[in-house]
Order: structure tokens, then sequence, then C-alpha cells
């Protein structure tokens, strides 16, 4: 008998975290004798309860402290993000040579390409 | 690159979808004469739309149904490729069409571009050469530049009547701007004065960004 309640027994010892009474276990074996009451007393996990978080407890404190402790604000992420992302500065200019105001080199001038489209779209109407 | 180069640009759609694409943009081009898109569309539409004009120079029984199976208005269209602008183009060997950058149009800054018949009525390289030499003669400078000599040279170059066709739009600048008289001078001697000053022009730019 103390033999087959050895296990049972052993479990708090092995998962001190599960530490269920010995007095629900003997019930639920309903072999409530003497000697197994004892035994369960004597196996009691409470020394083991002790000893063992007292060392998991440091392993767990390190471990919580390698933890963010507060959250990236929103400023720090964008910032983050954004490093290296900054808009170019556009320095192929040249002036217009049919109205003088400035444009990006190989590109139509803008203000001449809207005045000679709207023109066209008078002579058109008219 | 993995795939080898690419033969044409597939601008992110299925075949079927990029071949509709480029219909309804070749054949608004025909309508309208200058369309407005992306750059890239505008380069492969530039490609079909110089295959379809050598189509309407040739004006066989076979290129007119291959041009009408292109045009999504083929009864609108057919009758201009294979009447004006077939005479149009009859003594150009070939680069009917330009491609101009201009300004992004749509809302993600896609680089943007002017497709246009070359030497149509919405030829805008044209339009921008006459202003730029209306400026230049206002100012009272009758030399040109390289770059607007050439330009110079591109426009008038095929077209019929180039140099009288550009000399009225010179004109008409002036009236429209209402700056300064119209200096209307032969273009022959235009085209003569081949001294091609570019430092002077850039100086006047300078001084009028300072100004």
């Amino acid at each position: 008998m103390a033999l087959r309640l050895l296990p049972f027994n052993m479990f708090p010892q092995i998962l001190p975290r599960f530490t269920v009474p010995s007095k629900s276990l003997t019930v639920t074996i309903n072999l409530p004798s003497q000697r197994s009451t004892i035994l369960s007393a004597v196996l009691r996990p409470a020394a083991f309860a002790l000893n063992i978080p007292g060392i998991l407890s440091d392993l767990w404190e390190s471990v919580l402290r390698a933890v963010p402790k507060k959250k990236t604000s929103h400023m720090k992420k964008r910032h983050r993000q954004m490093a290296g992302k900054a808009l170019k500065d556009v320095k192929n200019l040249n002036t217009c040579p049919a109205c003088g105001q400035i444009k990006r080199s190989h590109v139509l001038c803008q203000h001449c390409v809207g005045d000679i489209k709207r023109q066209w779209g008078k002579t058109q109407l008219a | 690159m993995a795939g080898g180069a690419a033969k044409y640009r597939h601008l992110s759609r299925s075949s079927s979808h990029r071949q509709a694409l480029l219909r309804n943009l070749v054949t608004s081009l025909f309508k309208h004469e200058s369309i407005t898109t992306t750059w890239a569309k505008a380069k492969e539409a530039q490609r079909l739309a110089e295959k379809l004009i050598t189509l309407g120079k040739k004006n066989t029984e076979t290129s007119r149904r291959t041009a009408l199976s292109t045009f999504y208005t083929p009864h609108e269209i057919l009758p201009k490729l294979f009447g004006p602008i077939r005479e149009r183009y009859a003594d150009r060997p070939g680069g009917y069409t330009r491609v101009l950058r201009v300004e992004p149009k749509k809302d993600d800054q896609a680089p943007s571009a002017i497709l246009e018949l070359v030497d149509g009525p919405k030829d805008i390289r044209f339009a921008i050469t006459a202003r730029t030499v209306a400026r230049r003669r206002d100012k009272g400078l009758e030399t040109l530049d390289g770059i607007t000599l050439m330009n110079v040279r591109k426009v008038t170059q095929f077209r019929k009547d180039g140099v009288e066709d550009l000399e009225r739009e010179i004109s008409r600048v002036n009236l429209d701007g209402g700056e300064g008289r119209a200096k209307v001078t032969k273009g022959g001697k235009k085209e003569t004065k081949r001294e091609g000053e570019k430092g002077p022009v850039i100086d006047q730019g300078g001084k009028e960004l300072k100004q």
C-alpha cells in the first residue's frame, strides 16, 4: 500500500507549484489508513515548496528583469523607423527659357504647359 | 537579373489587362492627338502608336484589318489614321510620337509624361519652342541658344510650312502675352544663325533669379 501511495505523494515534489492538500489525495484513493496519512505527512511538499522556489525565484527574477520596463513611445518608434528615409533636396533646377520661372531639368515647365493647355481649351470652345 | 532582360514593361497587369490598357491609350491618343499618363504607360503606348502609324502609311488591306482590330472606336479613328495622319507622316522616317516628362499628376507622385503626335495640333514642344523664341526676341536677342536651335529644327523639319507655322505661333504668343512688340523676322534667317550662345542665356537666368 505504501508503495502504491508513494507515486501519488511524489507528485508534489516534482511539481511543487501544484500543491494539493494530501488529505484530499487519501480520500480519493479510498484508503484512509493511518500509515498512509503519516507517510503523506512526512513527505509533505511544504519543505520543498520552501527550498525549490527559493532557487527558482532568483532565476525568475533575472528572467523578468530582461523585459523592457516601458512601452516604446510613438515618437521614439517613428524616429527609429524613419531614420535615413528623409526627403531629398531637389537640386536639378533651372529656369524655363519660355517663361523664366524655375523648373526641374528634363521636365517641362508646369506653368508653360498649364498656360498652353488653357489656351488650347479656349480655342476649342471658340 | 533573373528571368533575363524584360522586353517590355508588364505594368503590373496580366496580358489581357495590359493589352486592353494599351488599346485604350492609343485610341485616346489618336482621338485627342495628345494624352497625359504615367511615364511608363506613355512609353509602352508609344511603341504601339508608332506601329499603328506605320500600318497607316502602308495602307494595305491587311494593315487596315489590323488597325480595325486594335482601336476600340475604329470607325471614328480609321478614317483619320488612313487620311490626315498618313499624309502628315508621309516623309517622316519614324519617330511620329513624342514622350515629354511633366510634373507628377497622380496622387502617388508617379512620374508623369505627355504622349503626343509630332507636328499635330497639340504639339506641346512646338508651342513651348514658340514661346521661348518669342521671349528671346522680346529681350532683343536675335540668336538662339543650342537647345532652342535643336528644338526649332525638330519642330520644323518635317512639318509642312514648318517655319511659317512657327513664326505665326510666335507672333500669336506675343499678341497673347501683350509683352512688347511682335518682332517677326524671316524664319530662314534664324536657322542660318548657328552661334550656340549657351553662356549668356544661363547668365541671364542667374540674374533673374537674383532679382
